[in-house]
Protein backbone atom coordinates (compact mmCIF):
# COMPACT_ATOMS: atom_id res chain seq x y z
CA UNK A 1 0.00 0.00 0.00
CA UNK A 2 0.77 3.49 -0.78
CA UNK A 3 0.11 6.67 1.31
CA UNK A 4 0.09 9.99 0.09
CA UNK A 5 -0.31 12.37 3.14
CA UNK A 6 -1.39 15.91 2.94
CA UNK A 7 0.78 16.65 -0.27
CA UNK A 8 0.80 20.17 -1.82
CA UNK A 9 3.16 21.09 -5.23
CA UNK A 10 3.52 24.11 -6.83
CA UNK A 11 5.54 24.61 -10.24
CA UNK A 12 7.83 27.40 -9.95
CA UNK A 13 6.34 29.34 -7.88
CA UNK A 14 3.21 29.86 -10.45
CA UNK A 15 1.08 27.23 -11.17
CA UNK A 16 -0.78 25.33 -7.85
CA UNK A 17 -0.78 21.45 -8.64
CA UNK A 18 -1.44 20.63 -5.38
CA UNK A 19 -2.41 22.15 -2.06
CA UNK A 20 -3.54 18.79 0.36
CA UNK A 21 -3.36 15.75 -1.71
CA UNK A 22 -3.98 12.76 0.59
CA UNK A 23 -5.13 9.40 -0.47
CA UNK A 24 -4.42 5.62 -0.36
CA UNK A 25 -3.58 2.53 -3.03
CA UNK A 26 -4.67 -0.91 -2.23
CA UNK A 27 -2.83 -4.21 -3.26
CA UNK A 28 -4.25 -6.27 -5.00
CA UNK A 29 -6.23 -5.19 -7.95
CA UNK A 30 -5.15 -1.88 -9.89
CA UNK A 31 -5.47 1.82 -8.51
CA UNK A 32 -6.72 4.12 -10.84
CA UNK A 33 -5.97 8.14 -10.33
CA UNK A 34 -9.16 9.78 -12.34
CA UNK A 35 -9.06 13.59 -13.15
CA UNK A 36 -9.86 15.93 -16.22
CA UNK A 37 -6.69 17.15 -18.11
CA UNK A 38 -4.09 19.22 -16.82
CA UNK A 39 -5.14 18.18 -13.09
CA UNK A 40 -1.44 17.18 -12.05
CA UNK A 41 -1.70 13.22 -12.95
CA UNK A 42 1.53 12.91 -14.02
CA UNK A 43 3.50 15.49 -11.71
CA UNK A 44 1.67 12.81 -8.23
CA UNK A 45 3.27 10.15 -10.74
CA UNK A 46 6.69 12.17 -10.78
CA UNK A 47 6.57 12.57 -7.14
CA UNK A 48 5.88 8.72 -6.44
CA UNK A 49 8.86 7.49 -8.67
CA UNK A 50 11.26 10.41 -6.87
CA UNK A 51 11.99 12.37 -9.93
CA UNK A 52 10.45 15.66 -8.28
CA UNK A 53 9.68 16.33 -4.23
CA UNK A 54 6.98 17.43 -2.97
CA UNK A 55 6.35 20.88 -1.07
CA UNK A 56 5.13 19.53 1.76
CA UNK A 57 3.54 16.27 2.58
CA UNK A 58 4.70 12.34 2.78
CA UNK A 59 4.60 9.80 0.38
CA UNK A 60 5.53 6.53 1.89
CA UNK A 61 6.97 4.26 0.87
CA UNK A 62 9.16 5.96 -1.50
CA UNK A 63 10.62 3.00 -3.52
CA UNK A 64 13.83 2.84 -5.66
CA UNK A 65 13.95 3.57 -9.06
CA UNK A 66 15.22 -0.20 -9.83
CA UNK A 67 11.57 -1.47 -7.86
CA UNK A 68 9.50 0.93 -9.79
CA UNK A 69 8.56 0.67 -13.93
CA UNK A 70 7.21 4.46 -15.18
CA UNK A 71 5.33 4.11 -18.48
CA UNK A 72 4.45 7.91 -19.56
CA UNK A 73 1.81 9.48 -21.39
CA UNK A 74 3.96 9.71 -25.16
CA UNK A 75 5.53 6.51 -26.11
CA UNK A 76 9.29 7.77 -26.42
CA UNK A 77 11.69 5.29 -28.42
CA UNK A 78 13.84 4.97 -31.25
CA UNK A 79 12.09 4.59 -34.74
CA UNK A 80 14.02 2.48 -37.03
CA UNK A 81 14.07 -0.07 -33.90
CA UNK A 82 11.90 -3.61 -34.43
CA UNK A 83 9.02 -4.93 -31.79
CA UNK A 84 11.91 -7.87 -31.33
CA UNK A 85 14.48 -5.30 -31.37
CA UNK A 86 12.65 -3.63 -28.13
CA UNK A 87 11.58 -6.87 -26.50
CA UNK A 88 15.26 -7.79 -26.36
CA UNK A 89 16.14 -5.01 -25.13
CA UNK A 90 13.97 -4.68 -22.40
CA UNK A 91 15.52 -8.30 -21.32
CA UNK A 92 19.15 -7.73 -21.98
CA UNK A 93 18.29 -5.01 -19.77
CA UNK A 94 17.11 -7.24 -16.91
CA UNK A 95 18.54 -10.38 -17.32
CA UNK A 96 16.98 -13.38 -14.97
CA UNK A 97 13.98 -11.12 -13.86
CA UNK A 98 11.17 -11.37 -16.41
CA UNK A 99 7.72 -12.05 -15.66
CA UNK A 100 6.88 -15.34 -17.54
CA UNK A 101 3.05 -15.16 -16.00
CA UNK A 102 0.17 -16.52 -17.61
CA UNK A 103 -1.57 -13.82 -18.54
CA UNK A 104 1.42 -12.11 -20.59
CA UNK A 105 1.76 -15.26 -22.94
CA UNK A 106 -2.18 -14.30 -24.48
CA UNK A 107 -1.36 -10.72 -25.33
CA UNK A 108 1.72 -12.07 -26.52
CA UNK A 109 0.15 -14.92 -28.69
CA UNK A 110 -2.76 -12.04 -30.06
CA UNK A 111 -0.99 -8.78 -30.18
CA UNK A 112 2.66 -8.91 -29.73
CA UNK A 113 3.45 -11.85 -32.21
CA UNK A 114 2.37 -9.73 -35.85
CA UNK A 115 4.37 -6.88 -33.98
CA UNK A 116 8.13 -8.45 -33.98
CA UNK A 117 9.13 -7.78 -37.13
CA UNK A 118 7.57 -4.03 -37.68
CA UNK A 119 9.75 -1.41 -37.49
CA UNK A 120 8.32 1.39 -34.29
CA UNK A 121 7.77 4.37 -36.81
CA UNK A 122 5.20 1.92 -39.02
CA UNK A 123 3.49 0.83 -36.18
CA UNK A 124 0.22 2.80 -35.02
CA UNK A 125 0.31 4.92 -31.83
CA UNK A 126 -1.96 2.47 -30.24
CA UNK A 127 0.38 -0.69 -31.38
CA UNK A 128 3.13 1.16 -30.25
CA UNK A 129 1.38 1.95 -26.67
CA UNK A 130 0.43 -1.71 -26.82
CA UNK A 131 3.87 -2.69 -27.52
CA UNK A 132 5.43 -0.65 -24.84
CA UNK A 133 3.19 -1.47 -21.85
CA UNK A 134 3.34 -5.13 -22.52
CA UNK A 135 7.30 -4.95 -22.66
CA UNK A 136 7.27 -2.79 -19.05
CA UNK A 137 5.14 -5.42 -17.95
CA UNK A 138 7.55 -8.28 -18.69
CA UNK A 139 9.73 -6.45 -15.61
CA UNK A 140 9.54 -7.74 -12.25
CA UNK A 141 9.27 -4.87 -9.84
CA UNK A 142 7.29 -4.05 -7.08
CA UNK A 143 5.49 -0.71 -8.62
CA UNK A 144 4.19 -0.40 -11.90
CA UNK A 145 2.85 3.12 -12.77
CA UNK A 146 0.94 3.91 -16.19
CA UNK A 147 0.25 7.17 -17.61
CA UNK A 148 -2.67 7.02 -19.88
CA UNK A 149 -2.11 3.47 -20.69
CA UNK A 150 -5.29 3.18 -23.15
CA UNK A 151 -5.35 6.81 -24.46
CA UNK A 152 -5.00 6.21 -28.54
CA UNK A 153 -5.85 2.21 -28.17
CA UNK A 154 -9.48 1.21 -29.45
CA UNK A 155 -11.27 -0.25 -27.11
CA UNK A 156 -10.93 -3.88 -27.92
CA UNK A 157 -7.39 -3.35 -27.25
CA UNK A 158 -7.89 -0.88 -24.21
CA UNK A 159 -9.77 -3.44 -22.54
CA UNK A 160 -6.84 -5.80 -23.05
CA UNK A 161 -4.92 -3.46 -21.47
CA UNK A 162 -6.81 -2.86 -18.15
CA UNK A 163 -7.32 -6.79 -17.92
CA UNK A 164 -3.41 -6.95 -18.26
CA UNK A 165 -3.08 -4.65 -15.43
CA UNK A 166 -5.68 -6.28 -13.46
CA UNK A 167 -4.11 -9.33 -13.66
CA UNK A 168 -0.37 -8.10 -13.14
CA UNK A 169 -2.05 -6.13 -10.02
CA UNK A 170 -2.23 -9.69 -8.18
CA UNK A 171 1.28 -9.72 -7.95
CA UNK A 172 2.64 -5.93 -7.46
CA UNK A 173 1.09 -2.46 -6.58
CA UNK A 174 -0.22 -1.10 -10.12
CA UNK A 175 -1.50 2.16 -10.01
CA UNK A 176 -2.63 3.75 -13.68
CA UNK A 177 -4.37 7.22 -14.75
CA UNK A 178 -6.96 7.70 -17.07
CA UNK A 179 -10.05 10.10 -17.89
CA UNK A 180 -12.52 7.68 -18.80
CA UNK A 181 -14.58 6.06 -16.20
CA UNK A 182 -16.46 4.01 -18.44
CA UNK A 183 -13.32 2.06 -19.10
CA UNK A 184 -13.30 0.70 -15.16
CA UNK A 185 -16.97 -0.82 -15.53
CA UNK A 186 -15.26 -3.91 -16.37
CA UNK A 187 -12.28 -4.65 -13.81
CA UNK A 188 -12.56 -4.00 -10.63
CA UNK A 189 -10.45 -1.31 -9.51
CA UNK A 190 -9.59 1.10 -6.90
CA UNK A 191 -10.49 4.55 -8.01
CA UNK A 192 -8.84 7.84 -6.91
CA UNK A 193 -10.47 10.72 -8.16
CA UNK A 194 -8.57 14.39 -8.40
CA UNK A 195 -9.92 17.74 -8.63
CA UNK A 196 -9.69 21.29 -7.45
CA UNK A 197 -5.80 20.23 -6.07
CA UNK A 198 -7.16 17.68 -3.75
CA UNK A 199 -8.30 13.95 -3.73
CA UNK A 200 -12.31 14.24 -3.56
CA UNK A 201 -12.96 10.63 -4.01
CA UNK A 202 -11.58 7.11 -3.42
CA UNK A 203 -12.95 3.91 -3.08
CA UNK A 204 -13.90 1.16 -6.24
CA UNK A 205 -16.29 2.48 -9.27
CA UNK A 206 -19.35 0.75 -8.03
CA UNK A 207 -19.09 3.43 -4.86
CA UNK A 208 -18.48 6.28 -7.24
CA UNK A 209 -21.10 5.78 -9.24
CA UNK A 210 -23.68 4.82 -6.50
CA UNK A 211 -23.28 8.24 -5.28
CA UNK A 212 -24.02 9.95 -7.96
CA UNK A 213 -26.45 8.26 -9.04
CA UNK A 214 -25.95 8.17 -12.30
CA UNK A 215 -26.23 4.97 -15.27
CA UNK A 216 -23.83 7.50 -17.20
CA UNK A 217 -20.06 7.35 -16.64
CA UNK A 218 -19.39 10.45 -18.41
CA UNK A 219 -22.25 12.29 -16.18
CA UNK A 220 -20.87 10.84 -13.20
CA UNK A 221 -17.32 12.59 -13.94
CA UNK A 222 -18.84 15.67 -14.98
CA UNK A 223 -21.11 15.69 -11.25
CA UNK A 224 -17.88 14.89 -9.33
CA UNK A 225 -16.06 17.94 -11.16
CA UNK A 226 -18.74 20.29 -10.20
CA UNK A 227 -19.47 19.09 -6.73
CA UNK A 228 -16.08 18.68 -5.54
CA UNK A 229 -15.39 16.47 -2.53
CA UNK A 230 -17.19 13.61 -1.38
CA UNK A 231 -16.83 13.09 2.55
CA UNK B 1 28.70 -3.87 -18.35
CA UNK B 2 25.78 -6.15 -20.12
CA UNK B 3 23.33 -3.58 -19.40
CA UNK B 4 25.67 -1.12 -21.59
CA UNK B 5 26.64 -3.27 -23.98
CA UNK B 6 22.43 -4.05 -24.31
CA UNK B 7 21.63 -0.30 -24.81
CA UNK B 8 24.80 -0.39 -27.66
CA UNK B 9 22.91 -2.78 -29.43
CA UNK B 10 20.12 -1.24 -29.58
CA UNK B 11 21.52 2.30 -31.03
CA UNK B 12 23.36 0.45 -33.06
CA UNK B 13 20.24 -0.91 -34.66
CA UNK B 14 19.51 2.62 -34.92
CA UNK B 15 22.62 4.09 -36.50
CA UNK B 16 22.66 0.83 -38.92
CA UNK B 17 18.94 2.27 -40.39
CA UNK B 18 20.48 5.68 -41.07
CA UNK B 19 23.67 5.10 -43.20
CA UNK B 20 24.14 8.24 -43.78
CA UNK B 21 25.08 9.34 -39.86
CA UNK B 22 27.44 6.80 -39.93
CA UNK B 23 29.47 8.85 -42.34
CA UNK B 24 28.48 12.21 -41.45
CA UNK B 25 31.26 13.27 -39.41
CA UNK B 26 33.94 12.08 -42.15
CA UNK B 27 32.28 13.94 -45.12
CA UNK B 28 32.99 17.76 -44.40
CA UNK B 29 36.40 16.74 -43.51
CA UNK B 30 36.63 15.03 -46.39
CA UNK B 31 35.93 17.38 -48.72
CA UNK B 32 38.26 19.76 -47.08
CA UNK B 33 40.70 17.85 -47.17
CA UNK B 34 40.13 17.38 -50.81
CA UNK B 35 40.00 20.77 -51.63
CA UNK B 36 42.90 22.06 -49.72
CA UNK B 37 45.46 19.43 -50.72
CA UNK B 38 44.39 19.56 -54.36
CA UNK B 39 47.92 20.73 -55.73
CA UNK B 40 49.93 18.16 -53.76
CA UNK B 41 47.73 15.15 -54.19
CA UNK B 42 47.85 15.53 -58.06
CA UNK B 43 51.57 16.42 -58.11
CA UNK B 44 51.57 12.75 -56.15
CA UNK B 45 53.49 14.14 -53.68
CA UNK B 46 54.84 11.26 -51.04
CA UNK B 47 54.60 12.65 -47.28
CA UNK B 48 56.69 11.37 -44.20
CA UNK B 49 54.73 9.97 -41.18
CA UNK B 50 55.38 13.03 -39.17
CA UNK B 51 54.12 15.49 -42.13
CA UNK B 52 51.42 13.64 -42.96
CA UNK B 53 50.23 13.17 -38.82
CA UNK B 54 50.57 16.84 -39.28
CA UNK B 55 48.55 17.43 -41.86
CA UNK B 56 46.08 14.79 -40.49
CA UNK B 57 45.57 16.69 -36.48
CA UNK B 58 42.90 19.57 -37.70
CA UNK B 59 40.48 16.40 -39.41
CA UNK B 60 40.94 13.84 -36.83
CA UNK B 61 40.25 16.51 -34.29
CA UNK B 62 36.96 17.66 -35.98
CA UNK B 63 36.12 13.79 -36.94
CA UNK B 64 35.74 13.05 -32.72
CA UNK B 65 34.66 16.68 -31.87
CA UNK B 66 31.48 16.30 -34.22
CA UNK B 67 30.70 12.71 -33.19
CA UNK B 68 31.04 13.62 -29.74
CA UNK B 69 29.20 16.72 -29.98
CA UNK B 70 25.96 16.03 -32.23
CA UNK B 71 25.78 12.24 -32.14
CA UNK B 72 26.61 12.31 -28.49
CA UNK B 73 25.76 15.21 -26.55
CA UNK B 74 22.94 16.21 -28.62
CA UNK B 75 21.18 12.97 -29.54
CA UNK B 76 21.20 12.60 -25.03
CA UNK B 77 19.99 16.15 -24.71
CA UNK B 78 17.06 15.58 -27.36
CA UNK B 79 16.30 12.17 -26.16
CA UNK B 80 16.35 13.41 -22.48
CA UNK B 81 13.48 16.37 -23.71
CA UNK B 82 11.52 13.82 -25.62
CA UNK B 83 11.46 11.58 -21.92
CA UNK B 84 13.47 8.75 -23.60
CA UNK B 85 15.71 9.13 -20.66
CA UNK B 86 12.43 9.58 -18.10
CA UNK B 87 11.13 6.16 -19.00
CA UNK B 88 14.29 4.41 -19.03
CA UNK B 89 15.78 5.33 -16.08
CA UNK B 90 13.13 2.83 -14.77
CA UNK B 91 14.13 0.20 -16.79
CA UNK B 92 18.28 0.48 -16.73
CA UNK B 93 18.32 1.42 -13.24
CA UNK B 94 21.27 3.95 -13.33
CA UNK B 95 21.28 7.20 -15.50
CA UNK B 96 24.83 7.21 -16.64
CA UNK B 97 24.25 3.88 -18.86
CA UNK B 98 22.22 6.13 -20.96
CA UNK B 99 25.13 8.22 -21.86
CA UNK B 100 27.47 5.95 -21.40
CA UNK B 101 26.03 3.59 -23.89
CA UNK B 102 26.32 5.95 -26.91
CA UNK B 103 29.51 7.51 -26.20
CA UNK B 104 31.09 3.78 -26.25
CA UNK B 105 29.81 2.84 -29.06
CA UNK B 106 30.55 6.20 -30.80
CA UNK B 107 34.48 5.53 -29.34
CA UNK B 108 34.09 2.92 -31.78
CA UNK B 109 32.99 4.61 -35.00
CA UNK B 110 35.21 7.32 -34.47
CA UNK B 111 37.87 5.25 -34.32
CA UNK B 112 36.72 3.54 -37.56
CA UNK B 113 36.38 7.08 -39.22
CA UNK B 114 39.62 8.29 -38.36
CA UNK B 115 41.96 4.87 -39.50
CA UNK B 116 39.70 5.28 -42.38
CA UNK B 117 40.59 8.88 -42.98
CA UNK B 118 44.15 8.35 -42.41
CA UNK B 119 44.32 5.30 -44.85
CA UNK B 120 42.71 7.10 -47.19
CA UNK B 121 45.61 9.91 -46.81
CA UNK B 122 48.47 7.61 -46.94
CA UNK B 123 46.94 5.97 -49.97
CA UNK B 124 47.24 9.01 -51.74
CA UNK B 125 50.47 10.35 -50.13
CA UNK B 126 52.34 7.14 -51.19
CA UNK B 127 52.92 6.36 -47.35
CA UNK B 128 51.43 2.94 -45.94
CA UNK B 129 52.62 3.39 -42.20
CA UNK B 130 51.48 0.68 -39.74
CA UNK B 131 52.86 3.06 -37.25
CA UNK B 132 50.64 6.07 -38.33
CA UNK B 133 47.69 3.76 -38.13
CA UNK B 134 48.95 3.19 -34.49
CA UNK B 135 49.83 6.56 -33.49
CA UNK B 136 45.99 7.35 -34.70
CA UNK B 137 43.98 4.59 -32.78
CA UNK B 138 46.31 6.33 -29.69
CA UNK B 139 45.53 9.86 -30.64
CA UNK B 140 41.58 8.76 -30.42
CA UNK B 141 41.67 6.49 -27.96
CA UNK B 142 43.29 9.62 -25.53
CA UNK B 143 40.98 12.47 -26.95
CA UNK B 144 37.71 11.29 -27.26
CA UNK B 145 36.24 10.36 -23.47
CA UNK B 146 37.69 13.78 -22.73
CA UNK B 147 36.22 15.52 -25.54
CA UNK B 148 32.97 14.16 -24.73
CA UNK B 149 33.65 14.64 -21.04
CA UNK B 150 34.36 18.48 -21.31
CA UNK B 151 31.41 18.83 -23.60
CA UNK B 152 29.12 17.00 -20.53
CA UNK B 153 28.79 20.29 -19.65
CA UNK B 154 26.22 21.10 -22.28
CA UNK B 155 23.77 18.79 -20.34
CA UNK B 156 23.65 21.29 -17.76
CA UNK B 157 21.93 23.83 -19.28
CA UNK B 158 18.72 24.91 -18.56
CA UNK B 159 17.73 25.17 -22.85
CA UNK B 160 15.45 24.51 -25.16
CA UNK B 161 16.48 21.78 -27.96
CA UNK B 162 16.53 24.33 -30.58
CA UNK B 163 19.12 26.53 -28.71
CA UNK B 164 20.94 23.84 -27.97
CA UNK B 165 21.34 22.94 -31.76
CA UNK B 166 22.50 26.57 -32.47
CA UNK B 167 25.04 26.53 -29.45
CA UNK B 168 26.16 22.98 -30.46
CA UNK B 169 27.08 24.34 -33.99
CA UNK B 170 28.66 27.37 -32.52
CA UNK B 171 30.96 25.24 -30.58
CA UNK B 172 31.96 23.17 -33.28
CA UNK B 173 33.07 26.34 -34.95
CA UNK B 174 34.89 28.13 -32.14
CA UNK B 175 36.84 24.73 -31.27
CA UNK B 176 37.55 23.83 -35.06
CA UNK B 177 39.01 27.52 -35.89
CA UNK B 178 41.34 27.85 -32.54
CA UNK B 179 42.99 24.14 -32.63
CA UNK B 180 46.35 25.92 -33.30
CA UNK B 181 46.25 28.42 -30.91
CA UNK B 182 48.92 28.11 -28.22
CA UNK B 183 49.33 30.23 -25.16
CA UNK B 184 53.42 30.37 -23.68
CA UNK B 185 52.08 31.47 -20.48
CA UNK B 186 51.46 28.24 -18.78
CA UNK B 187 48.37 28.37 -16.57
CA UNK B 188 46.45 29.79 -19.77
CA UNK B 189 48.02 27.19 -22.08
CA UNK B 190 46.48 24.50 -19.59
CA UNK B 191 43.07 26.62 -19.43
CA UNK B 192 43.17 26.50 -23.40
CA UNK B 193 43.73 22.54 -23.96
CA UNK B 194 40.11 22.15 -21.99
CA UNK B 195 39.11 22.50 -25.92
CA UNK B 196 39.02 19.57 -27.31
CA UNK B 197 40.76 20.51 -30.51
CA UNK B 198 43.84 21.73 -28.79
CA UNK B 199 43.75 18.96 -26.64
CA UNK B 200 44.68 16.87 -29.73
CA UNK B 201 46.87 19.38 -31.07
CA UNK B 202 48.78 18.78 -27.69
CA UNK B 203 48.64 15.28 -27.93
CA UNK B 204 50.15 15.02 -31.57
CA UNK B 205 52.98 17.55 -30.47
CA UNK B 206 53.91 15.22 -27.81
CA UNK B 207 54.21 12.06 -30.39
CA UNK B 208 56.29 13.40 -32.35
CA UNK B 209 58.74 14.97 -29.72
CA UNK B 210 57.64 13.68 -26.36
CA UNK B 211 58.30 14.93 -22.79
CA UNK B 212 57.85 13.90 -19.81
CA UNK B 213 55.98 17.34 -19.23
CA UNK B 214 53.84 17.60 -21.65
CA UNK B 215 52.29 14.03 -21.06
CA UNK B 216 52.06 14.81 -17.80
CA UNK B 217 49.88 17.67 -18.51
CA UNK B 218 48.10 15.95 -21.38
CA UNK B 219 46.88 13.16 -19.19
CA UNK B 220 46.70 16.09 -16.30
CA UNK B 221 43.76 18.02 -18.77
CA UNK B 222 42.40 14.61 -20.01
CA UNK B 223 41.28 13.45 -16.73
CA UNK B 224 40.42 16.96 -15.57
CA UNK B 225 37.51 16.43 -18.58
CA UNK B 226 36.37 12.74 -17.71
CA UNK B 227 35.78 14.08 -13.99
CA UNK B 228 33.90 17.02 -15.47
CA UNK B 229 31.86 14.84 -17.59
CA UNK B 230 31.56 12.29 -14.57
CA UNK B 231 30.17 15.38 -12.76
CA UNK B 232 27.60 16.62 -15.00
CA UNK B 233 26.59 12.97 -15.93
CA UNK B 234 25.92 12.20 -12.13
CA UNK B 235 23.90 15.58 -11.60
CA UNK B 236 21.64 16.13 -15.26
CA UNK B 237 18.51 16.41 -14.67
CA UNK B 238 16.71 13.45 -16.64
CA UNK B 239 13.96 15.17 -17.02
CA UNK B 240 12.69 17.73 -20.04
CA UNK B 241 13.06 21.14 -19.83
CA UNK B 242 9.11 21.83 -19.40
CA UNK B 243 8.62 18.52 -16.47
CA UNK B 244 11.17 20.42 -14.26
CA UNK B 245 10.08 22.55 -11.28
Amino acid sequence: MLKVDHVSFTYAAKKVVYKDLSFSTVDGRPNCIIGKNGVGKSTIFDMIAGLIKPQSGTIVPMLPAAEIVYQMQSVPMLMSVTGQNILSMFRDLNPGTQRTDAFLATIYQENIIPLLDEKFRDMSGGEKRLLIIYAMCTLKRSLYLFDEPTSGLDPASARKILKLLRDLSVHSQVIFTGHNLFELQDISCHVIFIANQQCIFQGNYEELMAHYSEDDPVQAFIDALNQGRID
Amino acid sequence: MKKIRALMKFDLEDLLDNRLAFVYAVIFPLLFFAMSNWKNIMAQQTYGTGKLIILLTPYLAYVVLSNALNSVVLMVFSRREMGFLKMYYFIVERRSYLMLAPEILYYFISLIECLGFTLLAMVVFHNLSLLLLLEVLLIISIIYFPTCGILSILYLLPIRQASMTALSGGVLLLSVLTYSYTAAFMPLRALTMLNPTILTSNVIENILEPTLFGWGLVVGIGAVDCVIGYLCMAHMPIMSKSQRV
